[in-house]
């Protein structure tokens, strides 16, 4: 029986990936997983923004939303300029 | 449901901690250097947002 496995297993060996392709796949991952996260975070501070009372803390989660969008568009440009062939 | 400010205040705070602390990992797991400075250019500028959060907090009369 483990026999008749082993053969069967044996047709169905994956060539392996280049380490090199993983890691820039892996990395790629992270960048997107970090964009859309950063997106969110953006729309969440706007949203908080337009639910406070006090003016400084609306001052505080505006000027937040605006660095979080300008670093989502870094972010994405890097992603952008390393997938692009 | 409605938030207060202070509710707000926290709940961001919070969501700035936990990005340094993404980030700052991220970065560990990353060979490319560009990316990397990127990473930890953003870990800082996460760590930052948390510390003026965490002021804007204290100065309202509560702690983090």
């Amino acid at each position: 029986m483990l026999n008749l496995f082993k053969a069967m297993n044996a047709k169905l060996q994956l060539r392996e990936f280049d380490p090199m392709t993983v890691q820039r796949i892996k990395e790629g991952a992270y960048l997107v997983k970090m964009i859309s996260e950063t997106q969110v975070a953006a729309r969440k501070c706007e949203f908080f923004a337009s639910n406070a009372v006090d003016q400084e803390i609306k001052n505080a989660f505006e000027d937040e939303a605006k660095i979080l969008k300008q670093g989502a568009r870094t972010l994405q440009q890097y992603y952008e300029s390393i997938t692009t062939e | 449901m409605k938030f207060t400010d202070m509710d707000m205040l926290q709940d961001y705070e919070k969501d700035t901690r936990m990005a340094a602390l993404a980030y700052a990992l991220v970065e560990t797991e990353i060979i490319d250097p560009n990316l990397r400075k990127i990473m930890g250019k953003a870990a800082a500028s996460a760590a930052q947002s948390q510390q003026k959060f965490l002021n804007l907090i204290i100065k309202k009369g509560d702690r983090p």
